[in-house]
């Protein structure tokens, strides 16, 4: 079982701003933390930032932050911290047992990226390593859109967007403007936050807006469906409440029927189409920030190989050792592979396979697809599934764009 | 008759002769050259070019022998060839008294191999010119089965057979039809070489070398250019803080520093061993590589750790990857661990700076001149650096060193599979075997001496840098061919022939010799070399030998036993089949195809060959497609071919045109093409033929298209499909060839090797298909890398144990597309949107050991038919 532990120092002092730490074993003692951090002090002090080091199966990182954010997972950590506090909060705080406090409310989300970044088993979902929100596509999405649009612009807002259990259902235009690191985070915050019928929180947007907050108004419209906009001073929650139940009321049936797309995250429609032999998959459009991941196919119809958990655990794992390193969109240097490879050569495709499990990888234009299929699957016939799946969705109007 | 027996002569001018050189011979020993280079502690690296050398009267006799031996390669009937052949082999087996006696060391030549003897063919002072000074004498001699050994002498000139001129050409021909037992008449010339004994009374005083081999021993020390060096941040660092308290000026913890220039790094060094030590007890397992950021430059930074000791290797991200550094790390250390037994002896003592220092030029100029690595920035176009500038390329530190581009991750040495496969193998392994049991059936108390000095514990051969045989342990074999490669020795003798070298070396062989090593038991490496090829002997001292006194330096009955071998090898005309072999890319397809050669009209690949040549730049593989698609046979049919020992194989991308000569013999045999050298290729596929080794020397004349062997193509079809296959096997070795063959004009032509012994780029491979091979290389190590994460997260390793759902991984394949650039359409003529796509598929092996295939081939290839491919790989064992 793998572990992660996340700290956390004021980079002035060194003194231990937090830990924390998932799987077996126990966090390094605090000695030994600051003597990891001395060697990063000492070498900026020269000059020389220390990234990252190697062992035969771990990496330590180190990193300072400023205002910088990317898609790894410590830039998600330090964007969750900046979603909650500010960027002024954080990096200006003269306190730091003032600051080690007004932390705690973070390690929620910090847990919940950690545990996911180890592949605990109960935390599904792979927004943290694609750096696109985890959607769902539902039947007549335009007709939710526009609905959504109305509701949005009727509370003054540019950003909404209606989600199913921390899965984005559909969002206004301006909603997939924001930023990749916003968009993985927001809907974790939303779902990790156990709500009642509604809730107002003060958020920072990491990218977007680092030190002015906005409000981030969730109002619960069914058992699982909420409505999430983000407004200025107004309006007030009780008036968005009210605002949402007579918005939302006529559609309540309809909402209510779109629970039903969980767990398998896409409409039947679609799932009809699915070749037998898929039994997960994860499609990405970088372009437009969105991913769609189905580790509950097949379930019924042939023998259960995979658990669900094993499904996600593959698909991670795959994404992480292909992705990046090899397609597109280009690892972050100093990531290393490939290391020679021409210009005009693209890899475009690639598989792993493994005694449990096949996947194929497919890269087209700005979609990147992953599909899992059972180990006996011969890999030619498993290439043309992935390429038929891809264009189920993708032909006609794409549907997650 | 035999070679050997046509210089017998009975004239008793020539015994006398003989019996004065023997005399002479008898304190050689004593007057060896190599003797004086033996340093203080008995480690030696001697070597002495072709140009002059103490050892050329021996080579003078070698060539003269080969020179009758070695013609060219003429058609004979096969049984002939066996008789032929096996003649030879009786007689050529070992003479104890040639060795041991101090007898002139005759006949066992050095072959004279038209390509890899080339420079052997010319020492500058043998000359065959008709001289008035030559005497000529006419010899009768009795040729019976058995042969005799009748006095010879060096230099001499065979002109005539039984009144019949002796040429180059003919000698093959005229040997074969000698009736057995019979009398012959020769008509033997002296040598016009009145220069000869003269040169070789002074040799002894005065040896001029190459520069090559003097930038090799370090006897000549290149000033490299350090301002360019100095702009280049890589740094090597020995750190101990035994002994260093805070009053010890700055730097007392620098054990040892390469360059000796100090650089931000070495300022900040501190960081790295608080990082080593840290890292190891926050995390459980040892640092490898940290990354470090400096002025906008990444940086990567090797650990291992001895004790408490740090060393360090510190070079830019933008000419190694981190997996590249910890592999070099890890081979420094090794080879360190290997010749010094701990790096605190090695490098952590100050005496070994300046062997170190040369050692290092060496490893580290070799990363530095290889450049910064491609395909960092897509936009800017670095497209031919891959090509013909890589010859260009050299090693910083010793500017005359040439530098092949190397792998870091894949650090083994590369085999070369004989063509002749099983015949030749057996023949070295035999002779590498003799030489190990110190077997030569006579009875020499000499020898016996020398054997209870040392035990051999193995040996292996390399051919100019790639290995050919080896008796040696998996771990011994891969530190040996560290010792080879980076001091340079390899790529001396792929560059150059060398007419003598000797190194020798107290050792620590690592693993279980290793394990039982104590005070009693000493181990030694006697690396012998003579033209191209490479002896390394792995000997124990002590134990049930006597133990050596230390500083004593070879014995040098040891070493002229391991020169002998090395001259019976040549005899055996191991040194053509090696070039041959390197020449011609591999390995020969055994199973023909009947089908094939009905469709495939030699003419076409010969079309394609003009084109080609004329075109330049190619993209020929996309036109191959197409033509692919139209034709109805790209139904890829595997040829199996069975090669024992032949771990890897790789094929090529481009038709061959002789592929299908050989593979469609029958087909062919009313072919226009029929004429008689085309005849001679196909005839030598015949699986029931034994083929003489003669056979194999090359012929430069010849065109290109009618070489003997033809590249071997693994897929049958119109086109080739598979264009490289390597399969990892540590301990067997690896072995990439891929020489697009009919793309150049060139009978010469360099395999390109995955392995860092590459043969030389002198001939460059065309820009498509080094950019696959390149594509390859990376992708191999990529995968290597995947397969290998997987492997180890299944060990319990520290307190942060990896993910365990890619442990049972089995395979990974990557789909590259390679789309044509659209704006170079002028010097192919036709714009091709169409795109090109690879495979590049990796697969680990667990049953009945770990190992690894790499294949790379065209997409359109069936999965059974590639499926086939990795059962031929398995079963090739």
């Amino acid at each position: 079982m793998a572990s992660c532990t996340l700290v956390g120092l004021s980079a002035v002092s060194g003194v231990p701003l937090f830990v924390r730490h998932t799987g077996p074993g126990k966090p390094p003692a605090y000695a030994l933390i600051g003597s990891l951090n001395g060697i990063h002090v000492f070498g900026e002090s020269h000059g020389v930032t220390l990234c990252t080091t190697r062992t035969p199966n771990s990496n330590l990182m180190w990193k300072t932050y400023h205002d910088r954010c990317d898609g790894l997972l410590l830039d998600l950590m330090f964007a969750s911290l900046v979603l909650l506090l500010g960027l002024d909060t954080l990096t200006t705080s003269t306190n730091v047992e003032r600051l080690k406090r007004d932390i705690r409310p973070c390690y929620v989300l910090l847990d919940e990226l950690l545990s996911r970044a180890i592949g605990s088993e109960d935390h599904q979902g792979f927004s943290h390593l694609t750096g696109c929100a985890e959607c769902l596509i539902p039947p007549e999405q335009h007709s939710l859109q526009s609905e959504l649009e109305k509701f949005a612009e009727g509370a003054d807002s540019t950003y909404g967007c209606v989600m199913l259990q921390g899965y984005i259902l559909c969002g206004t235009r301006n909603f997939w403007s924001l930023s990749h690191t916003e968009l993985v985070l927001l809907p974790l915050l939303v779902a990790t936050n156990i709500f009642t019928v509604a809730r107002d929180l003060p958020i920072y947007l990491p990218n977007k807006s680092p030190n002015v907050p906005f409000r981030m108004l969730v109002v619960r419209l069914t058992g699982h469906i909420s409505v999430v906009t983000l407004c200025g001073p107004t309006p007030t929650l009780s008036e968005m409440i009210r605002a949402a139940s007579s918005f939302w009321a006529p559609s309540y049936q309809v909402l209510e029927t779109l629970t039903t797309l969980l767990p398998w995250n896409i409409m039947p429609s679609l799932l009809s189409q699915l070749d037998n032999a898929v039994i997960g998959l994860i499609l990405v459009n970088y372009d437009h920030k969105k991913c769609v991941s189905c580790v509950h196919l097949s379930e019924e119809t042939r023998s259960r190989c995979l658990s669900v958990a094993k499904k996600t655990a593959a698909l991670r794992s795959v994404y992480r050792s292909v992705v990046g390193s090899l397609l597109q969109p280009p690892a972050i240097p100093p990531e290393d592979f490939p290391s020679r490879l021409h210009p005009d050569h693209t890899p475009l495709e690639s598989y792993i396979s493994t005694d449990s499990y096949k996947v194929y990888v497919l890269q087209s234009s700005s979609y990147h697809l992953l599909v899992l299929f059972p180990p006996a699957l011969p890999i030619h016939i498993a290439r043309k599934v992935s390429i038929r799946t891809l264009a189920v969705f993708t032909k006609g109007r794409p549907l997650i764009c | 008759m035999e070679p050997a027996d046509d210089y017998d002569s009975n004239s008793e001018s020539y015994s006398a002769e003989s019996s004065r050189q023997s005399e002479e011979s008898s304190d050689e020993y004593e007057d060896a050259e190599w003797l004086k280079h033996v340093e203080n502690d008995g480690s030696l690296l001697y070597v002495e070019s072709y140009v002059s050398s103490t050892v050329r009267e021996k080579q003078v006799q070698a060539l003269k022998a080969s020179g009758a031996i070695e013609k060219k390669p003429a058609v004979l009937s096969p049984t002939k060839e066996i008789k032929k052949k096996n003649k030879l082999l009786r007689l050529l087996k070992r003479r104890p008294s040639v060795r041991v006696k101090g007898t002139s060391r005759v006949g066992f030549g050095g072959e004279g191999g038209a390509k890899g003897g080339s420079d052997l063919a010319s020492p500058p002072k043998v000359t065959f010119r008709d001289n008035p000074s030559g005497e000529v004498r006419k010899v009768n001699l009795q040729v019976y089965e058995g042969g005799n050994n009748l006095g010879r002498r060096a230099s001499d000139w065979l002109k005539e057979v039984d009144e019949t001129d002796v040429t180059w050409d003919n000698l093959d021909d005229i040997l074969a039809e000698l009736q057995i037992p019979s009398t012959i008449t020769l008509s033997v010339q002296k040598c016009a070489s009145e220069t000869l004994p003269e040169e070789f009374e002074s040799d002894h005083k005065r040896v001029t070398q190459t520069q090559l081999v003097k930038v090799v021993t370090g006897v000549e020390v290149t000033n490299p250019d350090t301002n360019y060096l100095q702009q280049l941040p890589h740094t090597l660092l020995y750190l101990s803080l035994v002994g260093v308290t805070e009053d010890s000026p700055d730097g007392a913890d620098i054990r040892y520093q390469f360059p000796n220039w100090s650089n931000k790094l070495v300022k900040v060094r501190g960081m790295f061993i608080t990082t080593a030590h840290t890292v190891q007890e926050v995390v459980g397992a040892p640092a490898l590589c940290s990354t470090v950021c400096l002025d906008g430059e990444y940086y990567h930074v090797a650990y291992v750790r001895e004790n408490n000791d740090v060393f360090l290797l510190a070079l830019p991200h933008t000419y190694v990857s981190s997996h590249d550094i910890v592999a070099l790390m890890d081979q420094i250390a090794s080879l360190i661990k290997f010749e010094f037994e701990t790096l605190s002896k090695g490098v952590g003592d100050a005496k070994n700076k300046t062997y170190l220092d040369h050692l290092m030029s060496h490893i580290l100029g070799t990363v530095l001149g290889q450049g910064p690595r491609e395909g960092k920035n897509p936009g800017q176009p670095k497209r031919e650096s891959s090509g013909p500038q890589s010859s260009a390329r050299l090693n910083p530190y010793l500017p005359l060193i040439p530098i092949s581009p190397q792998s870091f991750v894949f650090a083994y040495p590369t085999w070369l599979v004989l063509q002749d496969g099983d015949e030749a193998k057996l023949q070295i392994d035999n002779c590498l075997s003799e030489l190990e049991s110190g077997d030569f059936g006579d009875d020499d108390s000499d020898y016996e001496d020398s054997l209870s000095l040392y035990n051999i514990l193995g040996c292996c051969l390399f051919y100019k840098g790639h290995l050919v045989a080896s008796h040696l342990s998996c771990e011994d074999l891969r530190h040996v061919w560290l010792f080879n490669c980076h001091h340079g020795l390899l790529s001396l003798t792929t560059h150059e022939s060398v007419s003598q070298l000797v190194a020798w070396r107290t050792v620590y062989p690592p693993g279980e010799i290793g394990a039982c090593r104590n005070d009693r038991i000493k181990h030694y490496l006697l690396v012998v070399a003579m033209n191209h090829c490479i002896l390394c002997l792995l000997l124990e001292s002590g134990g049930i030998s006597h133990l050596v006194d230390e500083g004593a330096g070879p014995d040098p009955l040891l070493v002229d036993q391991a020169e002998a071998s090395l001259y019976q090898l040549h005899a055996l005309h191991v040194n053509s089949v090696c070039e041959d072999t390197l020449n011609n890319g591999g390995i020969e397809t055994i199973s023909a195809d009947e089908k094939m050669g009905k469709i495939m009209p030699s003419k076409k690949g010969k079309d394609k060959n003009e084109v080609v040549e004329a075109g330049g730049l190619r993209l020929p593989d996309v036109p191959s497609i197409l033509k692919q698609k139209s034709s109805p046979l790209p139904e890829s049919r595997l040829h199996v071919h069975d090669h024992t020992g032949c771990e890897c194989e790789g094929s090529l991308g481009e038709t061959s045109e002789d592929s299908f000569t050989h593979s469609s013999r029958d087909s062919l045999e009313e072919d226009e093409e029929g004429d008689d050298e085309s005849e001679s290729d196909w005839r030598i596929f015949k699986p029931s033929e034994s083929r003489g080794l003669h056979q194999y020397d090359l012929d430069i004349k010849s065109p290109l298209h009618k070489r003997a062997v033809s590249p071997i193509r693994v897929t049958s079809g119109k086109d080739g499909v598979l264009f490289h296959l390597v399969q990892l096997e540590v301990g067997e070795g690896v072995i990439i060839q891929s020489r697009p063959s009919t793309m150049s004009s060139s009978p010469i032509i360099s395999p390109v090797a995955v392995s860092p012994i590459s043969a030389s780029p002198s001939q460059p491979p065309p820009p498509f298909h080094a950019q696959v091979l390149q594509s390859f290389r990376s992708t191999c190590a990529h995968i290597h890398h995947v397969l290998h994460a997987a492997v180890r997260g299944k060990e319990p390793n520290g307190n942060y144990s990896g993910s365990t759902s890619l442990s049972g991984i089995k395979e990974h394949g990557i789909l590259f597309t390679y789309t044509p650039p659209t704006t170079d359409g002028g010097s192919t003529g036709k714009r091709r949107p169409q795109s090109f796509s690879y495979w590049v598929v990796g697969r680990l092996l667990l049953a009945p050991y770990q190992r690894e295939v790499y294949v790379c081939y065209h997409d359109s290839i069936p999965q059974n038919v590639l499926e086939l491919a990795f059962k031929v790989v398995q079963s090739v064992k």
